[in-house]
């Protein structure tokens, strides 16, 4: 029981702290700029130790996720951040195509032969990332970065 | 290709159900497209084609500059003004520089964001953005963390002028600047006056005009043209400090007061300005086209060159003056001057004002 | 109003008709996509008609601003992403229809819904304009701010779990919506010294990191036998079904257009609000509350009807004043202009055919869009299909171009990611999107309003008073204390019987709703 009253005291502080922080920052602005993140600050902070009082009065029960989903949960999430910094690196198509490629292999395991795991991913990778590349900068005339190696992943310059 | 409608499975006749189900079903029962040798060497050679299609293109023919297209960034949302200022100049530009001109659009915090993104670009003359005057040099004063300075934006040309003016609504009784000056003498903080952005050139006219008139008012900020026209027209302030452009679309619903211009304005020949009513203060946004800092200078002639063409066309002219803008056509020297002008004339202003 | 021959010939024309439907088509398509949304679909267009005739030329572009808007809920439906914002409100029920492999009867409702939302802004564009404009400029700086707040109440109704922590959610929407420089005070606030944070965060972006991305991460996560999010069976005659039940519901769509009317008129309420708002009377007007966000179409109507007719109503100050009633409608002044068309109030004496012809286009384009909309559904519905494997990169991608294209700012991604980890995370704690996002919407709306009333209430001697002594204000005032007291007006009607909504502390770990 304890473990429970923790999490959503926990919660609670963050989102008071939350609220202070937002009330120091603005301190030495003009009026004008910030009455109102003051204002929300405050409500914020109010808010949360509203909800701190009320999960030590209530304690709550926890429920638990599957912990194999997890696994392929977090892996997504490290390959969009991987992408995401990649982009400026070696172009928008290049990241584009390693991180379509990387997840759609990846997100196979377990159920597919590794022959056939890359050779779908390969693939479906190339296809979907040059249309969609295609699409958005010729299309609807999107610049995308072109990264260090220049204009590989642009085609603008 | 018959592999793929006997692998239908009768889901349904759609052909995108179809592709969708083959792609799937992969695994099991393979795609005959790829199991062919022969078509998957042929996609695998279009895929690459169409990668080296992405290439830089190698156009120009022997031309030292510009050698491939220019992107030409407005700091604003696209269909602003600055925006159709730009479409205006495009063809022009791109016939005169024999390239592309790519017009991009990177806006926020009153242009703040494009040029900060324009101070950080090579100059080496590939990218230009559209510059507005008070706002490159207002900004860095009021702010310290604004991303550029004015000293990191050389400009090529100026070839708009807005200028501002102060109107009242015609059911207020108010005819004259005069009768205004008196109103405010008598309610001092008490008239209202809608204008656009904080430390903007709207903002400095109005604190420029309190300063000369011994006046005190409020000032109202909205957040752009359409907010603060439809704030003063709805009653909620008494006076508006609007671009010309503006006045000139509502001029029958508004009493005109003054205007910014140094002389009387084409577009409204009515209205006296500021200056020959004994106010010596000018007041216009202007809008310009730069360069990063550091940009060799044959570049920024070549720029120069096409841009001083399309500011002395008399269509491109006259259009402006219908909408109720006010076209110029300053150069390279011409624009430094002007600008280093106003900085010296805004300065002490921002400074009392933060 | 005038149906004159040239009207009617102009309207028909085939070139126009051509311009109609590509426009009609091609807004769809962006609006589906995340991070693409109608004001960028018309701007992408809007140097190509330069070239073009002014009638063609607004004749498209109205075709692209509805079928924009109409795109939108496809993604809302399909993956949780509203394509626009103005499709928030779609997620709450189309998205869990979807999810139970009903995609085909949210998709046609949302068709139809727009289509019929549409027409009717479209004709109170054609009959009321000159009463609406008037309307249009009651609307000041207190009023904005009650809307704002008036807004904000309805997190209660958008929670269907804590309501505390809807409301915390709302105030750190709002709080976020501050960083950047202040509108009015020009201060720049949570920067950190970093410049390209003075543009502050964006709709969008926050929009698609906190719907999509926990969603698609779940998705991967819940990955069932066959590798397939959800499974989309397609009934037969689902479609015709589906209208035979939406046809019983006049009110609805009437109450949703005129919600959507008027917000449309309003000067920066925008359409974002829209849909949250008729979503929010539909279901306090409903008797059985519980079934909306599980999966009721009517909720996919009441958001779909009113954002559809808040593009007419967004048509009126524009046409009437020359004042955008909502980014899109800015767009369209620009392309205006750059015909040498200045709008404003003498619009309608200067070019009289030239605006009829483009309402009645406009009317004519919902019903393309209907069309469209009703025909495709079956085969739309059938993307949701796709093993996981697929899918879930697929959306990721396009949520990183959709983002990067908001305004070509590689920021914008990272924050776009970043929201999205958050949002997995907030949703472990018991935290919606939909509450933070009214916030982010409405903080900029409540604020200009807060910092531009007391200015001018300075400028009259009392700060305060103005917020309380102008008969808008007043209405709107008595709207948020009846929308705040709802609730328990509702609980007093009914007897002790108490709702399960109100109970602070209770929250479950799990994902979805």
């Amino acid at each position: 029981m304890r473990r429970s009253i923790g999490k959503e005291c926990v919660l609670a502080l963050l989102v008071t702290a939350t609220g202070t922080f937002a009330l120091w920052e603005t301190w030495d602005l003009n009026p004008l700029s910030a009455i109102f993140p003051q204002t929300v600050g405050g409500i914020l902070a109010g808010l949360g130790l509203f909800h701190l009082v009320g999960s030590l009065l209530r304690p709550v029960v926890e429920q638990r996720n599957g912990a194999g989903g997890r696994r392929r949960g977090l892996l997504l999430i490290a390959s969009m951040a991987v992408y995401v910094v990649l982009i400026p690196m070696i172009g928008f198509l290049m990241a584009t195509l390693m991180f379509t490629g990387f997840t759609v292999w990846a997100l196979q395991g377990g159920k597919v032969e590794p022959p056939r795991r890359v050779g779908r991913a390969v693939l479906f990778s190339i296809a979907i990332s040059t249309g969609c590349f295609l699409l958005f900068r010729y299309v609807f005339l999107v610049p995308f970065p072109a990264g260090i190696w220049g204009s590989w992943g642009s085609g603008l310059l | 290709m018959r592999g793929l409608v006997k692998t239908g499975s009768g889901k349904g006749s759609s052909v995108f159900a179809e592709a969708l189900h083959c792609f799937s079903n992969f695994d099991k029962e393979g795609c005959p497209v790829f199991k062919n040798r022969h078509l998957r060497m042929h996609l695998l050679l279009i895929g690459l084609l169409l990668l080296t299609a992405c290439a830089p293109s190698s156009a120009g023919e022997g031309r030292e500059y510009p050698r491939h297209p220019i992107t030409y960034m407005i700091p604003f949302e696209p269909g602003g003004q600055s925006d159709i200022e730009a479409r205006r100049q495009q063809p022009v530009l791109e016939e005169e520089l024999g390239q592309k001109v790519v017009i991009t659009y990177k806006p926020g915090a009153g242009g703040a964001v494009g040029w900060s993104e324009l101070v950080r670009q090579k100059p080496d003359g590939y990218y230009m953005a559209g510059i507005n005057i008070p706002h490159i040099i207002l900004q860095p004063l009021a702010n310290d963390d604004t991303g550029y300075r004015t000293d990191q934006i050389e400009p090529i040309v100026i070839f708009q002028s807005t200028p501002v003016g102060l109107a009242v609504r015609k059911d207020s009784g108010i005819r004259s600047l005069e009768e205004f000056i008196e109103k405010a003498k008598e309610k001092p903080g008490a008239i209202t006056v809608a204008g656009s952005g904080t430390f903007s050139g709207h903002h400095l006219a109005f604190e420029r005009l309190q300063q000369l008139a011994g006046i005190r008012m409020k000032y109202v900020p909205f957040t752009g043209g359409a907010t603060q026209m439809q704030g003063f027209l709805g009653g909620n302030t008494d006076a508006i400090l609007a671009n010309s452009n503006d006045l000139v679309a509502y001029r029958d619903r508004i009493q005109l007061l003054a205007i910014g211009s140094d002389e009387r304005f084409g577009p409204l020949p009515d209205v006296p300005t500021f200056k020959e009513l004994g106010y010596d203060m000018t007041a216009s946004i202007d809008r310009g086209v730069a360069v990063p800092a550091g940009t060799p200078p044959g570049i920024k002639e070549t720029l120069e060159k096409a841009f001083k063409k399309i500011a002395d066309d008399p269509e491109i002219r006259e259009q402006m003056m219908k909408e109720g803008f006010e076209p110029k056509a300053m150069g390279i020297a011409e624009s430094e001057a002007y600008i280093e002008g106003k900085i010296e004339e805004h300065k002490p202003l921002i400074e009392m004002m933060k | 109003m005038e149906l004159s021959a040239e009207v009617v010939s102009s309207l028909f024309d085939p070139v126009n008709l051509l311009f109609m439907v590509l426009g009609v088509a091609g807004g769809i398509i962006v609006g589906a996509l995340p991070g693409l949304t109608a004001t960028m679909a018309l701007a992408l267009m809007l140097p190509f008609t330069f070239s073009m005739d002014p009638e063609a030329a607004l004749i498209m572009l109205g075709g692209i601003y509805i079928g924009a808007i109409y795109g939108g809920s496809i993604s809302a439906i399909l993956i949780n992403t509203p394509g626009t914002p103005s499709s928030i409100a779609t997620t709450f029920d189309g998205y869990p229809l979807a999810r139970k492999g009903k995609a085909e009867h949210a998709l046609v409702t949302a068709a139809f819904s727009s289509g019929v939302g549409g027409i009717l802004g479209g004709l109170a564009l054609l009959f009321f304009s000159p009463m609406l404009a008037k309307l249009a400029l009651q609307f000041g700086p207190p009023e904005f701010f009650w809307i704002a707040l008036f807004g904000l109440t309805i997190i209660a109704t958008l929670s269907t779990g804590s309501v505390l922590k809807g409301f915390i959610g709302g105030a750190f929407g709002m709080l976020i919506s501050t960083i950047g420089i202040a509108p009015i005070g020009g201060e720049s606030r949570f920067t950190f010294g970093f410049a390209p944070l003075q543009g502050g965060l964006d709709l969008i972006v926050v929009l698609i990191g906190l719907f999509c991305i926990p969603e698609v991460i779940a998705m991967v996560e819940k990955r069932d036998l066959s590798g397939k999010a959800s499974l989309h069976r397609r009934t037969k005659g689902a479609a015709r079904s589906m209208i035979g039940q939406l046809v019983k519901k006049p009110a609805l769509f009437f109450r949703s257009s005129v919600v959507g009317i008027i917000t449309g008129i309003i000067p920066g309420a925008g359409g974002n609000v829209a849909s949250l708002l008729s979503y929010d009377v539909t279901v306090r007007l409903s008797r059985d509350k519980s079934t909306f966000g599980q999966g009721n179409p009517e909720g996919v109507a009441a958001s779909e009807t009113s954002n559809n007719a808040e593009v007419g109503g967004s048509l009126i100050p524009l046409l009437s004043l020359g004042i955008p009633g909502a980014p899109p409608a800015a767009v369209l002044l620009g392309a205006l202009m750059i015909q040498g068309i200045t709008p404003g109030p003498d619009l309608y004496s200067r070019y009289p055919d030239l605006v009829f012809l483009f309402i009645w286009a406009f009317i004519l384009a919902n019903g393309v869009m209907f069309l469209l909309g009703f025909f495709g559904a079956r085969y739309v519905g059938q993307i949701i299909n796709l093993p996981t494997h697929y899918l879930a990169p697929v959306i990721v991608m396009l949520s990183v171009v959709g983002s990067y294209a908001i305004r070509n700012n590689l920021l914008d991604v990272i924050m776009m990611v970043g929201f999205g980890v958050f949002g997995y995370w907030a949703k472990r704690w018991g935290f919606e999107p939909a509450p933070i996002v009214l916030g982010l919407i409405l903080g900029p709306i409540a604020e200009a309003g807060l910092t531009q009333s007391m200015l001018m209430g300075q400028a009259q001697g009392s700060v305060w008073g103005v917020f309380v002594t102008r008969p808008v204000t007043l209405m709107l005032i008595l709207l948020c204390v009846l929308s705040l007291l709802w609730p328990i007006l509702g609980r007093i009607r009914r007897g002790a019987k108490p709702s399960d909504r109100d109970q602070g502390g209770s929250d479950d770990a799990s994902v979805h709703r």
